[in-house]
């Protein structure tokens, strides 16, 4: 797959700009601590973590990721961490602005404007999670099914590395099992032939270390979202992501009424994301970059009037699109293969000395831009001074927050609660909302659990409650409290 | 008579006989009744409250008052079957507007059914005895009236013969009554505050009309001027847009109706569906499809993104954009999949009277034998009462059960009720907020405003703590809590 220059340009601009960005996610330490395990040859399958839900078993359904990450640290310690991300954040626009420039050739300000929404919407996700991964494969996938046969086919592999990755694999199943559908019922003399590669689909999202029990966090997730967690809420038109989706949804909903007529295999892409993108704040990004594409096909060229008609003429691709006719390039092969399209089509630089230059200078780039970065972790949202009166063992409530960095900073202290969430679930969740909230029957929970210690952020109802029930403050400062009983 | 009247009319009653079934039991409904008795018995407009004892006093205004004077007039005229009767009427009214909105871009009724069904389901969100039902009937009749004027150009759509009759006095007749709107506008600004949805419905149709050139866009824009200032003709003046538009930017997340929609829920489903439906039919046909089969193809967007946006920001919203989709989907949906359309026939007026006639008394019937006598109080402290009026003091109370305090606990005033962002916003929310989670700072709360007594729901933090802390439990329940400071 070719990638044009400009999109590598773009890419590697947004992979130097991540690079401000601290490292601080909370799950980040706890994936870390999962796959430098995995790395060592022992992949997790209960928890090692906890002491609530100790023994239980958990899902591997990110153990790529995991692994991936605590590479990039066993490598390059954080500075490793900011490398992976700033590659994956650049891979993953240049993949989304290369996507548009395809899609509308020759009408760069259109593909770019047509990119900016799944730019600015996965910007919330550019994290150090396996969910960037995760995020990289899907802009691929759309890519591929743009595609003809042979990028049909190559679904199939990047399923099976997905599924590796992260639980969003499914919807990457469910992409290709709808493309294969819209393809069917367009050719429907040679609809048998789509039955083995969505069957092959289906089998690579089974072909991980969890088996059939992989489904379990993709249905979890997307059936019954716990909405108590941020990520997993409706969007929110009270936050930026919310107003950015909302927005993208907006264009959406224009574009369809006011754009040519799409293709079904458009729709079959568009759609199905549409309505999970709808369903969690988390799945916003998937719709923008779905979109990226079709934004760009159909959006008007705004210089189109100073453009020349001879220039327009010479543009195989966009008299059509312009009428508004339909337009099905994907048919069986792909506009790279076709000889016909290849060099008038896509951009002089997307081919030879041109394009290497550039991958040279944006890898030299985010190379300088790693190396210049502040590579730490920023560590002034978590207590990091309230570690030493954390007392080893078992016994200590934290915030559901900081589970993940008491993971990496407090190993001597395993953890009430963290990010991995489902371990968790449904017991220890509801005792640790009794204890934090101080519900009616916080003390009862806490002698049934046998908390000994408390570590939590002042503001938090428990932090007001248990020093007037008698608990002493060990320690105490505007980021986090200590209580002891 | 269309057939497609008679099939709007048993939508309708079909409606109408859902909503005449509920009992009474919305919380706000109770402080709204007695706000419009008030009115009645004082010759005056509540511009001050007497209610709570945290505002007392305050000048405030939420914008209903012939709402609320509606609502009491039925009450005093047949008790709570009263109040069923008024919400089956206006439910009936906005299912037969939704249906007649639907029906006449859709005649065939298998694919209008769809969507015209879907949308009264979501609506059942705003059933509550409010005055917001009269948002729920009037909004559809906005609708109704612009989407005939617009729509009328046989050159621009011709969906089918039956509604767009070539005769220059109907093409009249559809435009002229455009001039109902400021009417309808002016008394809506009088019974609800959301009427300010009915003018940015105006707006983007006469902006529409503008866009597209339509022959009579000046008398659209006319219309507009004239809506805007009927708008004005309530007792807050201009300051009901003012207000109407602060609760737009406030996006109050702390009322379960007022938060982000969750396509997951019921309705929320719903809505997911007839929007994604909408998108993938305009998708399959395209701009041109959309002029060819519907007309006006820059006015779908117009309506259908912005109702679509406020209803996934604020989920109250959710039913009058499914109004606004509803149409769209009957038409394209099938439209996309190549269906044929049909023509409405016409059924003689005789049949179309009996079938009225019908339908009237079988409601009449449900009403005299089914129509619930009494509310339905199971959701608040009603054994809580007598204890309470032994009780003194300053009383904290949960939010839901102010309105229902303020009619059957009067001697009792209230910390906070449903008059939320009218009166307790921000300092007294806040308060209420940070006293029943136990925020930092709680005790201070219970300080300033004396609380002496507490009627909470039992798995409130406050209420543990407090009877940890030795207040006396009055009465209690397994879904309420009546403590006394000791």
């Amino acid at each position: 797959m070719r990638v044009s220059a400009f999109a590598i340009a773009l890419g590697a601009v947004f992979g130097v700009l991540v690079t401000l960005q601290p490292i601080s996610d909370s799950d980040l330490f706890w994936h870390l601590e999962t796959g430098r395990r995995t790395l060592a040859g022992d992949l997790p399958r209960t928890d090692l973590f906890s002491w609530t839900a100790s023994g239980t078993p958990v899902f591997t359904d990110q153990w790529l990721g995991d692994l991936a990450l605590a590479a990039a640290k066993a490598i390059g310690d954080w500075r490793g961490v900011l490398a992976l991300r700033a590659t994956l954040v650049a891979a993953l626009v240049a993949i989304v602005v290369d996507t548009a420039l395809r899609s509308r050739p020759g009408r760069p300000i259109v593909a770019v404007v047509a990119a900016l929404p799944a730019i600015a919407l996965s910007r919330f996700a550019w994290t150090d999670r396996p969910e960037l991964l995760a995020l990289v494969c899907f802009a691929l996938l759309v890519r591929l099914l743009r595609g003809g046969d042979r990028e049909l086919i190559l679904t199939i592999p990047l399923l099976f590395v997905w599924a590796q990755l992260h639980g969003s694999y499914a919807l990457g199943l469910g992409l290709i099992l709808a493309s294969c559908a819209a393809r069917a019922i367009a050719e429907p003399r040679e609809r048998w032939r789509f039955v083995p590669i969505a069957s092959f689909a289906v089998l690579m999202t089974l072909l991980t270390p969890s088996g059939l029990a992989a489904w379990t966090s993709s249905g979890g997730h997307f059936l019954a979202p716990p909405r108590y967690i941020a990520e997993e809420g409706v969007p929110d038109a009270r936050t930026l992501p919310g107003v950015l989706f909302l927005m993208t949804l907006a264009l959406v909903i224009a574009t369809s009424m006011l754009g040519r007529r799409a293709t079904l295999r458009e729709a079959a892409i568009l759609i199905p994301v549409a309505f999970v993108a709808l369903s969690a704040a988390r799945h916003t990004p998937y719709l923008a970059i779905a979109a990226t594409s079709y934004f760009a096909t159909s959006w008007p060229d705004p210089l189109a009037k100073w453009r020349s008609a001879s220039g327009e003429l010479a543009r195989p691709t966009e008299g059509p699109r312009a009428a508004g006719v339909p337009v099905a390039p994907e048919r069986r092969g792909s506009p790279r293969t076709d000889k016909r399209l290849r060099g008038s089509t896509l951009p002089r630089s997307s081919s030879g000395f041109g394009r290497s230059g550039v991958l040279v200078a944006a890898a030299l780039s985010l190379a300088i831009a790693v190396g210049l970065a502040d590579a730490r972790v920023d560590e002034r949202g978590y207590p990091t001074a309230a570690l030493v009166a954390l007392p080893a063992g078992a016994g200590t409530f934290n915030q559901y927050d900081w589970g993940g960095y008491l993971i990496e900073y407090a190993p001597r202290t395993p953890v009430f609660i963290d990010g991995r969430l489902f371990p968790f679930v449904p017991d220890v969740l509801e005792d640790y909302r009794i204890i934090v909230s101080a519900r009616p029957g916080w003390e009862d929970v806490i002698d049934r659990r046998g908390v000994r210690t408390i570590l939590v952020r002042p503001t938090d109802p428990i932090a007001v409650r248990a020093p007037e029930r008698g608990w002493h403050v060990a320690y105490q400062d505007p980021i986090a409290v200590v209580l002891v009983k | 008579m269309r057939a497609t009247t008679i099939t709007a009319l048993f939508f309708a009653a079909l409606a109408a006989a859902l909503a005449m079934l509920q009992a009474p039991s919305d919380s706000d409904l109770f402080w709204h009744l007695s706000t419009g008795e008030w009115t009645l018995d004082h010759g005056q407009v509540l511009d001050r409250d007497f209610w709570s004892f945290t505002r007392d006093g305050t000048q405030y205004s939420v914008g209903s008052w012939l709402g609320d004077v509606v609502l009491a007039l039925a009450y005093r005229a047949a008790g709570w079957v009263g109040i069923d009767l008024l919400r089956a009427l206006l439910v009936g009214t906005a299912a037969f507007f939704i249906a007649r909105i639907t029906l006449r871009v859709q005649p065939h009724v298998g694919w209008a059914a769809i969507p015209i069904l879907g949308t009264i389901l979501v609506s059942r969100m705003v059933w509550g005895d409010r005055p917001q039902l009269f948002t729920l009937a009037l909004f559809p009749v906005v609708l109704d009236i612009l989407l005939a004027a617009r729509l009328r150009d046989p050159r621009q759509a011709r969906p089918h013969g039956s509604w767009l009759s070539s005769s220059v006095g109907r093409l009249t007749s559809s435009v002229g009554r455009l001039w109902v709107l400021p009417i309808v506008i002016g008394v809506w600004a009088n019974l609800h505050n959301a009427f300010v949805i009915g003018l940015i419905a105006v707006a983007i149709v006469a902006f529409d009309a503008f866009l597209e050139r339509d022959v009579a866009w000046r008398r659209f824009a006319l219309i507009t001027l004239l809506c805007v200032v009927a708008s004005q003709l309530n007792p807050a003046g201009g300051g009901a847009i003012k207000r109407a538009a602060a609760y737009g930017a406030l996006l109050p997340g702390w009322i379960v109706e007022d938060r982000p929609l969750d396509v997951l829920s019921g309705a929320g489903f719903v809505f997911a569906l007839l929007l994604i439906a909408a998108v993938a039919a305009a998708m399959l046909r395209g701009r041109e499809g959309i002029a060819a089969r519907l007309g006006a193809p820059l006015l779908w967007p117009g309506l259908i993104a912005p109702f679509a946006i406020a209803a996934l920001a604020i989920q109250r919203e959710t039913p009058y954009a499914c109004m606004t989709i509803a149409p769209f989907v009957a038409a394209m949906v099938p439209d996309a999949l190549g269906r044929p359309r049909i023509v409405a026939p016409d059924v003689s007026r005789v049949a179309g009277v009996a079938a009225a006639t019908i339908v009237a008394a079988l409601l009449v019937i449900e009403a005299v034998s089914a129509a619930p006598r009494e509310p339905d109080l199971s959701a608040y402290p009603v054994a809580a009462l007598p204890a309470l009026r032994q009780a003194s003091g300053n009383m904290l109370n949960e939010y839901d059960w102010g309105g229902y305090l303020i009619r059957y606990a009067p001697e009792h005033r209230t910390f906070i009720d449903g008059r939320g962002e009218a009166l307790f916003l921000p300092e007294v929310l806040d308060d209420f907020q940070r006293v029943v989670a136990l925020a930092p700072g709680y005790r201070d709360v219970l300080r300033r405003w004396n609380i002496t007594v507490a009627l909470l729901r039992p798995e409130r933090p406050l209420a543990g703590a407090l009877r940890e802390d030795g207040w006396r439990v009055i009465a209690s329940d397994t879904r309420w809590v009546l403590l006394s400071r000791p």
